[in-house]
């Protein structure tokens, strides 16, 4: 029996219930993002401190110093690969001194933010969204709120600022890693000795492209931080909602980082084609 | 002090609130009894603004909840004491943060000077129980009496 079509209504309702709702959650992230800073500014405006330096600093450690190892490592084994892969297929050419210059370009304007940012994405917030998310389904948020506390400011604003100020260190992290393991493939398989790796890096590498990955990694700090403490915060029922929700913020941030890094390249190379 | 006029309030398909109105004077108790799901809760939180009604307006004192920006009525919430049926304390936070936490955050004086503030022998006695007996509803009731609420609302 042949399989009927669906009638062209339905299929234009279904893309405009998924415009709707797609236009309707940038729409809640963006405000969400505007109201934290006003919320914020307001109690700065009135000479009060907007939240805890406790608070601040407990997630700068749990998003900054506890990833660290995790950044590092993976980025440390995809600088081995990277420089192993590209090594082998420019030695054919005799141009295997550009390997340096490769592999740190390579990272520091693109893949070392992305890659934290995908890594922070799924862990840190991953961890964002689950306790906001429990503390919204306990009601905690709402007794914060009913003692007329400003949440955004109270919960959020810390985990923004830890997350917009801790990526560009941990994009840092994991440019030395992977470039430390580029040298040593240059090292062991390509007689490059490392002095020589350093010139060719410094060669390479210009001002524009660190500037470039560092304000990268500043953007996808807070639209990470800004999709986990959303997702948290707009939790709806009870544990089940929490985990569906985390699921859904991980997504979110992991497809938001990539299609601004695309935006990002697009917008850089309209203006700096070379 | 507290006034609803004709509220009503749906969630999704299932219509809660129909046209509710109250009035409750200074000094009155007032207790809203009803099956799960009625709309008990929904009434109070309406009351505090943490929900917008469909329709209808509500009052407390002279501002009304329903028009209010973000910012005055968290001023007006400071008013009203709300206990919450499961304590909804930070379970992040020890004891004494919790009671702490209104002291730090809605008044100037620094921390160690706003807990003496309080009738720090009884409360100290009453945090040392709470923390033996992990009763997190005492807790709340310690916090509560230092904003003095024009209106407390048990949940």
């Amino acid at each position: 029996m042949a399989k009927t079509e669906p009638p062209p209504v339905l299929i234009a309702e279904g893309i405009g219930h998924v415009t709707r709702y797609f236009l309707r959650e940038v729409g809640g992230v963006f405000w969400f993002i505007v109201n934290t800073f006003e919320e914020t500014f307001e109690r700065i405006q009135h000479g009060r401190v907007p939240f805890r330096a406790a608070s601040f600093f407990r997630n700068t450690e749990r998003a900054g110093v506890d990833s660290v190892p995790l950044v590092g490592l993976v980025s440390f084994f995809l600088g081995l690969t990277m420089a192993l892969l590209t090594g082998y297929q420019l030695q054919r050419f005799g141009t295997e001194r550009l390997i340096p210059g490769l592999v740190s370009i390579a990272f520091t304007r693109e893949l070392g933010p992305l890659i934290t940012g995908i890594m922070l994405a799924a862990r840190i917030g991953a961890a964002f969204t689950a306790e906001l998310g429990t503390m919204q389904v306990s009601e905690e948020v709402e007794a914060i709120e009913a003692m007329g506390i400003g949440p955004l400011r109270f919960l959020v604003a810390p985990r923004m600022l830890a997350l917009f100020l801790l990526m560009p260190c941990l994009s840092t992290v994991s440019n030395i890693a992977a470039v430390f393991a580029t040298s040593l493939v240059c090292k062991a398989y390509f007689s490059i000795a490392f002095p020589y790796f350093l010139d060719l890096v410094k060669d390479s590498l210009l001002i524009r492209d660190i500037i470039t990955g560092i304000l990268k990694s500043f953007l996808f700090g807070l639209v990470i931080a800004a999709i986990a403490c959303y997702r948290g915060l707009t939790v709806k029922g009870g544990a089940a909602g929490v985990g569906a929700s985390t699921t859904s913020s991980v997504v979110t941030a992991i497809t938001t980082v990539i299609g601004f890094d695309t935006l990002y390249n697009v917008i850089y190379t309209t203006f700096y084609p070379t | 002090m507290v006034e609803l006029r004709d509220v009503h309030m749906q969630f999704e398909e299932k219509q809660v609130l129909d046209g509710v109105s109250l009035k409750i004077e200074p000094q009155e108790r007032l207790v809203i009894m009803g099956q799960s799901g009625s709309g008990k809760s929904t009434i109070l939180r309406l009351i505090l603004g943490t929900l917008r009604p469909d329709s209808g307006s509500i009052f407390f004192k002279r501002f009304e909840i329903t028009r209010l920006r973000r910012r005055k009525l968290q001023q007006v919430r400071r008013h009203i004491g709300m206990v919450y049926q499961y304590s909804a304390l930070l379970s992040s936070r020890n004891v004494r943060d919790n009671v702490a936490l209104p002291l730090e955050e809605l008044t100037d004086k620094p921390r160690s000077r706003r807990l003496s503030m309080q009738n720090s022998s009884s409360l100290a006695w009453r945090i040392r129980k709470n923390c033996c007996q992990k009763s997190s509803a005492a807790v709340c009731e310690n916090a509560l009496p230092w904003r003095a609420p024009s209106c407390l609302s048990p949940n």
